[in-house]
This record gives structure tokens, C-alpha cells and sequence, in this order.
């Protein structure tokens, strides 16, 4: 479904990513992960329209999306909740989640409609803050935003960039729990995460991401006991933070 | 006394709501890009002289209003397209020089304009029918171009209020203002945003200029300084970048204008005797009938206060630092 | 080492005696035209250095350059006004002002005139000292906004101030006491004291907030007194300019000292390199030039606009393909022009040692 190959992209003379290609197929979730700075982000921002890489390419469901401007890519199907949750915190929830929707036609209010009510049915929470400005949400409340202003755009991917950044135990369960309930109806994940336990348990598989390249890749319960992903992710900091 | 207080307090609105419309349009733009677009006086420029080429071909205001408010829109997307989309993302400082530039270009243009045509640099502008003339209230008189100049931007006002909480793009354009990336990582069309907040811009502009080049009696390519100068500050008492911040900082800038030039010899309004002979050398000495002249640089002497004391507005809130 | 030093000096200095050798011809001559253009383009040479030592070595724009010139201007002329010109013409000055006239001659030079350009930049640098302490807090463009209102603020005062200033009449009867030789001793101590300033460790500071202000203030550079120092010297050079322009035109009224100028000097700053003394001198030369073929072209053709509108559309031009202008912070290495290697060499190592500023 997603195909990245030899993905170079750099920032004035940093270089971030030095060829990384990943795969992800369809009903798959896919884990990246890898420590600061590794570049997990900036793989995502790339996808996402975001950077231009300098060589490489991108491919979406057959169609070469390397150069594509970001408001193409979400409408061809892609949807990336960012770093940090990046909610529109002096607009309502209802607002950020109306946002959500705003790449696709009008012709489909229907069905936008029903996705709002699956939103509103995952994170019932929502319902209630509907009229709250998003900046006044806690941490957790705002990542499920977040989650949701990216599924109104039912995207056939999403990409998730460190959920559980900064949440306590609790929500954190939370939102996996969330996560793993989106894999089994059946949607394409790409998930950046830190809390490596945590993606390991959701996910098929799995990439390691180490200062712009791809160093490992392989099933999630294959990774997971290698002995190298155990001492550098699994050790006292792959505990959530 | 009352009548005469009654009368600056119209004045007071019909000048709020025109720096109001301005500076509406200014805080959209920057809001998105964090450019201070000081070309946006020139808007009301164009329009101005767009309304005396028609208004001189005959047409009635109706009918040259869309003429005047498109022909404005079209300048406002022309700019955006040709001098700020390819220095998007330039250091702000060299953004807010192009921004002369282009205002230099629409000024220096019109005046070859007029040249090619034959006219004088400074027309009259010829009021339209509807605006002109007063409005009797009692004992009270007021120009009826005031009371358009607060209906009308009044009526604007509720009608932007309106499309940037209930429409999609005008959501967008909160959106973007708040948060570039993520309001591209949602499917926004940045381009499209800030298109639209030129064109809503120049549009506002393009009624602000024509009301106040009837309440001015006269127009000339430069015309547009001055009101831009006075919009950004009122821009800025709001809080730069937020339109609900613009307009109450459009409506605190009329209100502080026109109590300086209504306090100036203000003792020489009040009958002898009926304060105090202390009093009234105060308010000689201290508001004398030359004060009037002082008050742009009373404006600008508030605006440099406000940015000092409250950077963030009256109604702003502070900067945040945004990346990607 | 002194060789070497002599040799550094060797370029500069030939320079200097060239022009001066070109400046002599051109007062022998007596051509007015050409001896006026000189003039005006020394003036818009030291307004520009001026202003990219505020300016284009801080990054922190002022626009209120030209406020500064314009009240350099208003003091050094009604200092310089002759005693009984003052009584007919500006007859409710207060006593103490209007006893003075530097208008003293030490044989030719005019030395009176020298002393009101100084006292009036003097007068005008203790302005900017003070609102530049406290203009230098604010950050990005509001700088340019706040200084753009100290710009009306000098305005309308000057229109107000009619005692001193005659208001909105034109001021006129000033001595024309400005000649090539002023402009260009004038312009070779800016040109100097600039380029020292660029090379100090203040100057370096200056370049380093320029390119990252958090990063300079991480470093523990002082932020503000590099900017406040820069400030205030461009003020005091602008004021000079002012006196010189003013005993030039010998009469101008308060809208000469507005928006045009200030946006004409910018356009030379930014199109010769901010950050760059031999760009700015470049700029001048270029603008000045160029305004003149236009002002012909205009005219000719009665097409008054022209010209602006020429400068403008190159201003954005410029923005948009060469951002930094033709020289960026680099110089033309005049003092290499005598070492081995001479100029081109310097041109290609030089560049690289400057951009690690
Ligand atoms: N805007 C930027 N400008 C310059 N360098 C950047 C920028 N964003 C990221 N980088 C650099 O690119 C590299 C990769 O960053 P990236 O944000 O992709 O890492 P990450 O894997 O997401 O890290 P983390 O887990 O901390 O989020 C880092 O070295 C970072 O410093
Ligand atoms: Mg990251």
C-alpha cells in the first residue's frame, strides 16, 4: 500500500534521513521505531508533504506521491497525527474534529457524518468537551483529538507520531488500547513510537530507525527478542516514559 | 454640550469601524503569514479611484460597488501571487520591505495613471448620491456618510464573524493562522487560505476606501499611508493576528483619535462661569486648541507604549513559537 | 609587519587619492551638474552606511532613519542662520537660540558649520540613546513598526514646532556651505569608523545576533548593547548627513524627510548587502546612478512615477532571487590590493573567513 524507497532528506546541512525505504501493506500496523533524533519524525513528515526529500521516492496505493502537495496526500488517503498532537487549541473540539473532514467533498457529508459518530463513539469523552476550546483539554484528552481529527478524514493510512508522548500510565494503556481496537477493524497504521513494549504488543511489524537509516526490520515478535532491540529499546528507557 | 458629545461619539464609531475594516485585513494576513502587509492602504487607494472612473461613467453606486469591491480583490490576489508567495518563509523583516515596495508600485502606478489620462494627481472625489448629505436626529445633525461608515462596517464585521466560525475555510483560516503544519497535515490548502484572507482583505479595504474618500472629499495616490499606518496600530492594541483583537483595537483607536481632536480647546467650548476659573486654565493650557495636530503622533506614541507594556494586545495571546 | 601593514594601506589609500584627484578636476571644472550629483550621492552613501550599521549589522530594522536626518537637518540650519536672517525670519525663537549663529569663517572653511553638524548629531544621538534604550527591547518587524512611528512622531513635531521650524513653510535662506570636500571627508570617517565598528568585537557581536538571536544570547552575547550602540552611531552619521544635505538643497520643508527617502536608502542598503560596507557603497553608487537616468527618462517622457516604480519592482527582484544582495556581508578586499595575490585570490579566500563571522 505504502511503499518508501531510499528516502534522502536533509535540513539546510543536516542530513536526517539517508536512505530509508519501508514498506507497509494493506491492514498491516507497522511500528518505527528508534531513539531521539533518529529521524522516525521527519520519515512521517515526509510521507506527509511536509519535506521534500532530495532523492527517493514515495508511493501510495500505486500512485508516485513524492512531490505531492500535503492537502493532495491526505485526500488521496493518507492522515498523519502529529508530534506533540498539534490540536488547534482557540478552535472548539467540534471545530477540530469538522477540520478533520475538511479535505473531503461536500457530496459526502453522509458518510461524514457517520465518521464523527465513530469518533464520538471511541473516545465518548469528546462528546461531552464538544464546545471546549482544544487548548483547555488535558494531555491525554488532546491526543484523543488528535486521533480523531485524523480519522475524519477516513484515511485508508494513518500515521500516528508518538501517541503516548508524554501521558501518564494510565491514558497511555488508554490510547494503545485504542490503537489495537483501530487494527482490528481493519485500518493501516504506521505507528512512530518510543514506548517500543507497548508498539511491539500492536504491532506485525516493525522497523528501527538509527540516525537516518533503517538498521533492522522484521516481525514485532521477531524484533522483539533480538538481542540488540532488547538492549537499546528495551532496557530501563523502553519502559513508558 | 450633550449634543456635542453625542456627535463625537458618532464620529468616534464611523472612524472605529473604517480603522476596523482595515485592520481586519491586515490581522488576517499576518495571522497566516506573519506579514505585515503594508501595501494594504494602497487597497483602499485602488478602490478609491476604481469608484471615481465609474462613478464619472455614470453608474450608480450599486452598480460600481462590485466593480469597485472585484477590481480591488483582483489587485489584493495579484499582489499576493506576484510579490509574497515567492518570498514566502524570508526573514520578516525582508517580507515587510517587499510590502513597500508593492505599495510604491500601486502608487507610483496609479500616478502614471492619472498622468496617462490627463487628470491632476488630487481628485474630488465625487460623492454618490446616497452617501451624501446629513442626518437629522432632533437637534442633532451627523453626516450621513458617518452612519454608513458604522452600519456598513458593522454589518461587514458580523458577516466575517460569521464565515470564520461557521464555513469550512473560514475555520481553515483559523486553522492555519494557529498552526501552518498541522493545518496542512489536516488537508488544508494553505495556498487557498491565504488567497482567501487577501481577497476578504482587499474587499474590506475596498469599502473602507470608499467610505472614507467620501468623508474626505478628495483622493490622491498616497492616500492610503496614512490609514494603513493607523489600522496596524489599531491591529496591534488588539493583538496582532487575532480579528476579534482588530476590530476592538479598530474601534479603541477611533475613540482615542477622536477624543484628542474633541479635547483640544475644549475650554473654549465651556461657557465662562460655569467651572471653575482654576479649571479652565487647566484645560487651556494643558488641551489647547493646537492639540488636534498632535494626535498622530499622540497615536504612535500609544502604540509604542502598547508594544512595549503589552506586546501581546489587549486581547492577544502570546506568541507562540511554531516550527516546520 | 610594517611592511606588510603599509601595503594594507596601500589599497585604501589609493583609492582616497584617486577620488580626491577626480573630486579636484571635477570643482575645477565647474560643471554644477556633475559636482551636484557627487554630492548627493556622498550624502546617500554615508545615509546607507549608516543605515547598515543600525540596520544591516543587527538585523534590527529601523525606519526611522531618515527622522534622525531630518532633525540633523532642522538644528544644524537654524544654528548655522545668520543672526539678522534669524531676526526676519524665524522672529519668535527664544533668546538664547536666536543669539547664535555659527556662521564663523576660519579663511575659506567654514568652521561654524562644522561645529552645528556636530552639535546637532550630538543633540541627535542623546534622541536616539534614548529611544533606542527603549526601542531596542522590542524584536522583528515591530522594531521596524515602533521606528517607523518614531518617523511620524519627528514628523508631525516638526510641523508643530513652528517656532523652530517654521512648520509646514518651507525652510530656505540656509548657507549653501556644503561643497564636494565636506561630503567627502564626512564620508571617509563614516566609511572608516563603519568599517572599524565591523571588525571589532562589538561589530562581531552585532553579526552574530544578527544571524540567531537566541543562539547569540545562549552564547552570552549581550543583546542589547551592540544593537543600542549600533543604533546610536547610525543616528549620529545619519544627523551629519541631514546638516550636509540641508546646507545642499538650502531650502526643504518636512515632507522631504518621509517615507520616499527612507525607502530609497533601504533599497540601496539591501540591493548592495546588508552587512557589507563596500556593498552599501556599491548600492549608493548603483541607485543614485540609476535615479538620475530615470529622472531624465521621466522628464522626457512625463511619465513622473517611473522611476519608483523601476526601484521597486528591482527591490523585489532582488528579495526574491539574490536575498542577500550583491555582496551579502562580504567586502571587496581593497587592502589586499597590494599583497601578492592581490584581489583575486583575496576575493576567493576572504568570502569564506567572513561568513564564519
Ligand atoms: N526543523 C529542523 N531543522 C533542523 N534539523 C532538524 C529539524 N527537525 C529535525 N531536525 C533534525 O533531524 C534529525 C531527525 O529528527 P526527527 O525529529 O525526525 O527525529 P525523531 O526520530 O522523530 O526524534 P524524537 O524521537 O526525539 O521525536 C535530528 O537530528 C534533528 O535534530
Ligand atoms: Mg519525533
Amino acid at each position: 500500500m505504502l511503499e518508501v524507497v531510499d528516502l534522502h532528506v536533509r535540513y539546510g546541512a543536516i542530513r536526517a534521513l539517508q536512505g530509508v525505504s519501508l514498506r507497509v501493506a494493506e491492514g498491516e500496523l507497522v511500528a518505527l521505531i528508534g531513539s531521539n533524533g533518529a529521524g522516525k519524525t521527519t520519515t512521517l513528515r515526509t510521507i506527509s508533504g511536509l519535506l521534500r526529500p532530495t532523492q527517493g521516492s514515495i508511493t501510495f496505493e500505486g500512485v508516485d506521491i513524492t512531490r505531492a502537495a500535503s492537502d493532495r496526500i491526505v485526500s488521496l488517503g493518507i492522515s498523519h497525527c502529529p508530534e506533540g498532537r498539534r490540536i488547534f487549541g482557540g478552535l472548539t473540539v467540534a471545530e477540530n474534529l469538522r477540520l478533520g473532514a475538511v479535505s473531503r467533498p461536500r457530496s459526502e457529508a453522509a458518510a461524514v457524518a457517520e465518521d464523527l459518530a465513530m469518533v464520538l463513539e471511541l473516545f465518548p469523552l469528546l462528546r461531552e468537551r464538544r464546545d471546549q476550546a482544544g487548548g483547555t483539554l488535558s494531555g491525554g484528552e488532546q491526543q484523543m483529538l488528535a486521533i480523531g481529527r485524523a480519522l475524519m478524514s477516513r484515511p485508508r493510512l494513518l500515521l500516528l507520531d508518538e501517541p503516548s508522548l508524554g501521558l501518564a500510565p494510565l491514558m497511555v494503556e488508554r490510547i494503545f488500547a485504542t490503537i489495537a481496537q483501530l487494527k482490528e477493524r481493519g485500518r493501516t497504521i504506521l505507528l512512530v513510537e518510543q514506548n517500543v513494549h507497548h508498539a511491539f504488543d500492536v504491532a506485525d511489524r516493525a522497523y528501527v530507525l538509527e540516525t537516518g537509516r533503517i538498521t533492522l526490520d522484521g516481525p514485532a515478535g521477531v524484533l522483539r527478542s533480538d538481542p540488540k532491540v532488547e538492549q537499546s529499546y528495551l532496557g530501563v528507557g523502553g519502559v513508558a516514559l | 454640550m450633550t449634543e456635542y458629545a453625542i456627535q463625537q461619539v458618532v464620529n468616534a464609531l464611523s472612524a472605529g469601524s473604517l480603522y476596523a475594516l482595515m485592520a481586519v485585513g491586515l490581522a488576517m494576513v499576518f495571522g497566516i503569514l506573519r506579514l505585515i502587509n503594508f501595501a494594504h492602504g494602497d487597497l483602499m487607494m485602488i478602490a478609491a479611484y476604481v469608484a471615481v472612473f465609474c462613478i464619472g461613467a455614470g453608474l450608480s453606486l450599486l452598480v460600481s460597488l462590485p466593480i469597485i469591491v472585484g477590481a480591488t480583490v483582483v489587485v489584493g490576489l495579484l499582489m499576493e501571487r506576484v510579490a509574497y508567495r515567492p518570498i514566502r518563509g524570508a526573514p520578516d523583516v525582508a517580507v515587510l520591505l517587499s510590502s513597500f515596495a508593492v505599495g510604491q508600485i500601486l502608487q507610483n502606478g496609479t500616478l502614471l495613471a492619472t498622468r496617462l489620462v490627463d487628470k491632476p494627481q488630487l481628485i474630488a472625489f465625487p460623492s454618490p448620491e446616497a452617501l451624501s448629505g446629513v442626518v437629522t436626529l432632533g437637534t442633532i445633525t451627523i453626516p450621513k456618510v458617518n452612519v454608513a461608515s458604522f452600519v456598513v462596517g458593522l454589518l461587514l464585521l458580523g458577516l466575517l464573524t460569521l464565515f470564520v466560525t461557521r464555513t469550512d475555510l473560514g475555520l481553515s483560516m483559523r486553522a492555519t493562522a494557529e498552526d501552518v503544519p498541522a493545518a496542512r497535515l489536516v488537508g488544508i490548502n494553505v495556498n487557498r487560505v491565504v488567497a482567501t484572507a487577501f481577497a476578504i482583505g482587499s474587499a474590506l479595504a475596498a469599502v473602507a476606501g470608499l467610505l472614507y474618500s467620501v468623508q474626505a472629499g478628495q483622493i490622491n495616490p498616497y492616500m492610503g499611508f496614512t490609514p494603513v499606518l493607523k489600522a496596524f496600530i489599531a491591529a496591534v492594541i488588539g493583538g496582532f493576528g487575532s480579528i476579534s483583537g482588530a476590530v476592538v483595537g479598530g474601534f479603541v483607536l477611533g475613540f482615542l483619535e477622536v477624543l484628542v481632536t474633541a479635547l483640544s480647546g475644549i475650554g473654549d467650548l465651556i461657557p465662562a462661569g460655569s467651572v471653575p476659573p482654576d479649571v479652565l486654565g487647566f484645560l487651556h493650557q494643558w488641551l489647547p486648541a493646537g492639540l488636534a495636530s498632535w494626535r498622530d503622533a499622540i497615536v504612535f506614541v500609544v502604540l509604542i507604549v502598547v508594544l512595549l507594556v503589552r506586546p501581546q494586545g489587549i486581547l492577544g495571546r502570546r506568541d507562540r513559537t511554531d516550527e516546520g | 609587519m610594517t611592511g606588510d601593514r603599509l601595503r594594507r594601506a596601500g589599497g585604501p589609500g589609493a583609492v582616497i587619492l584617486l577620488v580626491s584627484a577626480g573630486l579636484a578636476v571635477l570643482e575645477a571644472s565647474g560643471q554644477a551638474f556633475w559636482q551636484g550629483l557627487a554630492i548627493n550621492l556622498g550624502i546617500f552613501t554615508i545615509l546607507t552606511l549608516a543605515l547598515n550599521l543600525t540596520s544591516g549589522f543587527t538585523g534590527v530594522f529601523s525606519l526611522g532613519q531618515i527622522g534622525f536626518m531630518a532633525l540633523g537637518a532642522y538644528v544644524s540650519a537654524i544654528l548655522t542662520l545668520p543672526v539678522g536672517l534669524k531676526d526676519a525670519y524665524l522672529s519668535d525663537l527664544p533668546d538664547w537660540l536666536a543669539g547664535v549663529h555659527l556662521d564663523q569663517m576660519a579663511g575659506p572653511v567654514p568652521i561654524g558649520f562644522l561645529g552645528a553638524t556636530v552639535v546637532a548629531a550630538l543633540l541627535v544621538t542623546a534622541i536616539a540613546w534614548l529611544v533606542g534604550r527603549v526601542l531596542m527591547r522590542l524584536s522583528g518587524h515591530f522594531v521596524a513598526v515602533a521606528t517607523l512611528g518614531f518617523l511620524v512622531i519627528v514628523r508631525v513635531v516638526l510641523f508643530n514646532a513652528d517656532t523652530f521650524t517654521r512648520g509646514s513653510r518651507t525652510f530656505s535662506n540656509v548657507t549653501p556651505n556644503t561643497n564636494l570636500w565636506w561630503v567627502w571627508i564626512w564620508l571617509l570617517v563614516v566609511v572608516y569608523v563603519v568599517w572599524r565598528v565591523k571588525r571589532s568585537p562589538v561589530g562581531r557581536e552585532m553579526l552574530a545576533q544578527r544571524e540567531d538571536r537566541l543562539a547569540a544570547q545562549a552564547i552570552g552575547v549581550r543583546v542589547l548593547d551592540p544593537r543600542l550602540v549600533a543604533f546610536v552611531i547610525g543616528a549620529f552619521f545619519s544627523s551629519v548627513a541631514g546638516s550636509l544635505y540641508a546646507h545642499f538643497i538650502t531650502s526643504f520643508s518636512p515632507t522631504v524627510f518621509y517615507f520616499d527617502l527612507t525607502f530609497r536608502v533601504i533599497t540601496m542598503l539591501v540591493i548592495g548587502g546588508m552587512g557589507s560596507v563596500s556593498g552599501s557603497i556599491l548600492g549608493a553608487i548603483g541607485i543614485v546612478g540609476l535615479t538620475e537616468v530615470l529622472r531624465r527618462v521621466e522628464d522626457a517622457t512625463l511619465l513622473y512615477g517611473l522611476s519608483q516604480i523601476v526601484l521597486a519592482v528591482i527591490f523585489i527582484v532582488v528579495i526574491t532571487v539574490r536575498r542577500d544582495g550583491l555582496l551579502g556581508q562580504r567586502e571587496i578586499p581593497l587592502d589586499r590590493l597590494f599583497l601578492r595575490g592581490g584581489l583575486r585570490r583575496a576575493a576567493a579566500t576572504v568570502p569564506e573567513a567572513d561568513q564564519r563571522l
